[in-house]
């Protein structure tokens, strides 16, 4: 319980994208992880929470809030972006719909996230189905640097490169910390600063895949 | 009602009208004249015209009312009709009221409702007012009356004119309704001395009722209305139309001995008011606690005939012999309880006709669901009567018939969906293939078969529409949270569940799919044994009440409603969930909208806290509120023109739901996060409170958290009752949030 409250700073992230793109899933490795063929669907808003190392002895506390991916739900959701810092935009790379839709997530994301500063990490899923893919990484890569965001794809079911997407995003923000372009500020939950006492010498709570380096636009396999 | 008690509120509006128009057709009253004399929500009451003022558009009457002597004033001629004899005057009600009926299209305001409670001021009224006619002249009319009127010790009152507008007036109407209840049982206990009621216990009272009612659905605006003194007709729980008919305290879940049981229905037999109802039950307690169910019913039904006599003008009519095993599906728990050996009485005996058995059979399940809670193969029937498939007690033949329809017209809706759906969407659900409607073999079959097949045919489906909720109908299939304690088999047959969302959504295009109700869906499929007509209509029974629950804005409505039931029932709490900022109340997004679908541990606990929060159907399921809500309908659909009739009907039933703000599942959700209090007072910030609860989740015991519910919902009714400055309202005023 103890290495719970070892932390320098919390991140809160929201996650969105199109019903089904497996956004759940993707949280469910990242924090648990385990993989489940058929999880309930998201209703309303779910959330998870992870330690990361971003690098040697800074440690980060990963606020990941899971929203529903049905219209209906959009009232709801809307009102989590305001204290995100960062914004993970899920597409599934075995529907093309999917990936047609990131544009209006972002907008959406980018409206409500103003005036505080936010970053963005285009994140397609399911990769593990190859023969089934109808998104290529080149479009998705070509999406994001457009955009100017981060891009990576992952696969939830043999957990490829989805602790890499969460180290990179909570590296990046990280970088905008230390190099002053995002703050901590009161009234604001997308940054906070962790409980000052007893975060030197707690061991690592969770390993992390060192040799990944924060590539922008990093990734792939396949 | 004695007059005494009455106020005028004659509507200056409507009345000069009315007054213009048959006018000259009838003679006006003169001076003298004996008259039936009718105050708005009050019986028809003999009176003698006092006095008359002269308007350039009107006249208007003063009446002295025999029996308490009692002065009205500012009648409007509409008010009043010419005294006859009180046989001869009923019959002329009754033609009244079916003009009325006919005319305006709504529940007629010719009533003559004169309750055991005011029976004895009546009959001394009439007599009064028989012998007055007796008088030939007018002045000796007046004469004769005036010396009656010394004889009597009761003050003059002096009524308070009130010239409100229509909207107001209805306020007042229901005020003056209120009001004549009280009344009705002070005067019966003065008259009686049984069980005295002091009017400070009133409110006492109130909240009593409230809770013997059960979890019903009660709006916060209706509430904060009742403590200032006013209730809007607004929602369906305000059932009664007539004023001295007592609303029908009805049925239920009910959740007490730590198991919700289910009761049955409300009265299809002529209507008692509370106070005549309390005259029955206390002639069954003075019959002893030892005397047998039959014996009991005898002396019940001789109470129950005198009383109906009394009412239909002396003349007796024959009472019905279910009605009381109707009675005591109303009083089982105060009945029962006294007298637990009836259900070895009921048991021991065996009637030969077959609809009497019928209702002692349901008795005696009614008897044991009492002692030991639903168990599951009870479920299935009691819900049948929950979620509306069968209407309020109906014979055995009769909910055959039904579910003959029933099942035809879900066959024909499916058979539809399946016909008109555009071949792209088709090809995305390919468990929707259904069964052929079965082929009709006798007579009676064919024309039921006809009849559901114009009735399925009839509503316009927009397919254009479809193409988004059957997209994700098709993802969320393989997703449904199915029944924990049974595995999924590999083979599912997702076919029922396909057909019942897809129907859905296709013949409900207001409210569509949302996610979560494949769920829902499932629990009914569930609990019916995979019986997919008789599950889809309790379905859409279930998500159409919830009204826009299951839209965008019904969603933000009950999360915005919350924290402020939260802040009247635990102030405290309340302050702590703000000081942490736990912001949008997200822990409790997903318990509202499941219906705490996925909160509990065991299955069975999941469908008894569904049961309790869903008990408050049963109330609405009435005869009264299916008027209502019929009149709703009829108006809409003539605004809308006749062929939108039937897609409006599902939506009159949401419009009536809209302003219900408060129901029982917001209650139990403070329960819940009552109970995770340490979890939220321990807790530094909003992120370790929710942790916390995310931990503790599926931990809770159902029964704990539905008694601590109920005793929040009799704290809110203590809380609203007390809240009478109008400042405290002003603030507490929840307004439906856009």
């Amino acid at each position: 319980m103890d290495n719970m409250y070892s932390y320098d700073y919390q991140f809160r992230l929201i996650v969105v994208g199109d019903s089904t793109v497996g956004k759940s899933s993707l949280l469910r490795s990242f924090c648990d992880g385990v993989f489940s063929q058929d999880p309930d669907p998201t209703v309303g808003v779910d959330f998870n929470v992870r330690i990361v190392e971003v690098k040697p002895g800074v440690k980060v506390k990963l606020q990941l809030w899971d929203t529903a991916g049905q219209e209906r739900f959009r009232s709801i959701t809307r009102a989590y972006y305001r204290n995100s810092v960062g914004v993970l935009l899920i597409y599934d790379t075995t529907n093309y719909v999917s990936f047609t839709h990131v544009t209006s997530w972002l907008n959406e994301a980018r409206a409500q996230i103003q005036p505080y500063h936010s970053v963005f990490l285009l994140v397609g899923t399911k990769i593990d189905r190859e023969s089934e893919r109808q998104v290529t990484t080149e479009e998705g890569k070509a999406f994001a640097d457009f955009h100017n965001i981060s891009f990576i794809e992952t696969s939830s079911k043999s957990s490829l490169y989805v602790q890499e997407a969460f180290t990179m995003i909570a590296r990046e923000i990280y970088d905008m910390l230390t190099e002053g372009r995002i703050h901590v500020q009161s009234g604001w939950d997308g940054v906070k600063t962790g409980p000052k006492s007893a975060n030197s010498n707690q061991s690592q709570p969770i390993e992390i895949a060192q040799n990944v380096q924060p590539r922008r636009n990093g990734c792939c396999s396949s | 009602m004695p007059p005494g008690r009455k106020r005028t509120s004659t509507s200056s509006k409507s009345s000069t009208s009315t007054n213009g128009q048959h006018s000259p057709k009838q003679s006006p009253y003169e001076c003298g004249s004996v008259v039936w004399c009718k105050y708005k929500k009050y019986p028809y009451w003999p009176g003698i015209i006092w006095d008359k003022t002269n308007k350039p558009t009107r006249t208007l009457y003063e009446v002295l009312f025999f029996g308490t002597f009692s002065l009205g004033v500012s009648i409007d001629r509409k008010w009043l009709e010419p005294y006859e004899g009180v046989v001869e005057f009923k019959k002329r009600i009754h033609e009244l009221k079916a003009a009325e009926i006919l005319i305006k299209n709504k529940t007629s305001q010719y009533d003559m409702n004169i309750t055991l409670a005011n029976l004895e001021s009546f009959q001394e009224a009439v007599k009064q007012a028989s012998k007055v006619l007796k008088c030939s002249s007018p002045s000796e009319r007046l004469k004769l009356a005036d010396n009656m009127r010394k004889g009597v010790t009761c003050d003059f009152f002096q009524l308070d004119i009130e010239d409100v507008d229509d909207d107001e007036q209805e306020e007042n109407d229901e005020n003056g309704e209120e009001d004549h209840e009280d009344s009705n049982s002070v005067v019966a206990d003065e008259n009686t001395s049984l069980a005295p009621v002091s009017s400070i216990q009133n409110d006492q009272e109130f909240i009593q009722t409230m809770i013997r009612q059960g979890k019903r659905k009660r709006t916060l605006e209706d509430e904060h209305s009742l403590s200032n003194g006013k209730i809007r007709r607004i929602t369906i729980k305000n059932e009664p139309e007539q004023p001295s008919s007592n609303p029908p305290p009805s049925i239920l879940f009910r959740h007490s001995n730590e198991q919700p049981i289910v009761m049955c229905s409300n009265f299809v037999c002529h209507s008692l008011s509370p106070t005549e109802e309390t005259f029955i039950l206390d002639a069954i307690a003075r019959a002893g606690s030892n005397c047998t169910f039959f014996e009991a019913k005898q002396v019940a039904e001789e109470m129950y005939s005198n009383i109906i006599c009394v009412n239909n003008t002396n003349r007796p009519l024959p009472v019905s012999e279910v009605w009381f095993y109707l009675f005591f599906y109303l009083h089982c728990e105060k009945l029962f309880s006294a007298h637990p050996h009836w259900l070895h009485d009921l048991e021991n005996s065996k009637t030969s006709v077959h609809y009497l058995h019928e209702q002692q059979q349901q008795i005696i399940r009614l008897m044991k669901a009492y002692l030991c809670g639903i168990n599951g193969s009870l479920r299935a029937q009691a819900w049948k009567y929950l979620f509306g498939f069968y209407p309020p007690l109906v014979s055995k033949a009769e909910q055959e018939t039904i579910n003959i329809e029933r099942r035809l017209c879900y066959e024909f809706m499916c058979e539809r969906c399946q016909k008109e759906m555009p071949e792209e969407l088709r090809s995305q659900l390919p468990h929707l293939s259904s069964n052929s409607v079965r082929q009709p073999s006798s007579p009676n079959d064919i024309f039921f078969s006809i009849q559901q097949r114009i009735e399925a045919y009839k509503p316009k489906l927009d397919w254009n529409d479809m193409d988004r909720h059957a997209r994700l109908i098709a993802k969320d299939l393989h997703r449904t949270d199915f029944i924990s304690s049974e595995k999924k088999p590999d083979n599912y047959n997702y076919g029922p569940l396909t057909r019942l969302l897809v129907t859905f959504a296709s013949y409900h295009p207001t409210i569509g799919y949302s996610q979560g109700m494949n769920d829902m869906a499932h629990c009914f499929l569930h609990v019916f044994s995979f019986n997919e007509h008789e599950a889809y209509f309790c379905f859409a029974y279930y998500i159409t009440q919830s009204g826009e629950h299951f839209t965008e804005k019904g969603i933000a409505h009950k999360i915005n409603q919350l924290p402020k039931l939260m802040g009247i029932v635990d102030q405290l709490l309340y302050d702590r969930i703000l000081s942490l900022k736990v912001e949008l109340w997200t822990f409790c997004h997903r318990w509202l909208f499941l219906c705490f679908r996925r909160e509990f541990a065991e299955e069975e606990d999941t469908l008894i806290c569904f049961e309790v929060v869903c008990s408050h159907f049963l109330e609405e399921n009435s005869l009264a509120a299916e008027r209502l809500l019929h009149d709703i309908q009829l108006r809409r659909a003539e605004q809308k023109g006749i062929s939108s009739y039937s897609s409006t009907s599902m939506e009159g039933h949401s419009k009536s739901n809209e302003e219900l703000g408060c129901s029982f599942d917001l209650f139990v959700c403070i329960a819940m996060i009552s109970l995770f209090r340490s979890c939220l007072f321990d807790a530094n910030d909003e992120l370790e409170a929710l942790e916390a609860i995310q931990q503790r989740q599926k931990t809770l015991d159902v029964r704990q958290v539905l008694s601590l519910a109920e005793q929040l919902f009799k704290i809110y009714c203590q809380q609203m009752a007390s809240m009478t400055a109008p400042s405290l309202i002003e603030t507490s005023s929840y307004d439906i949030i856009d």
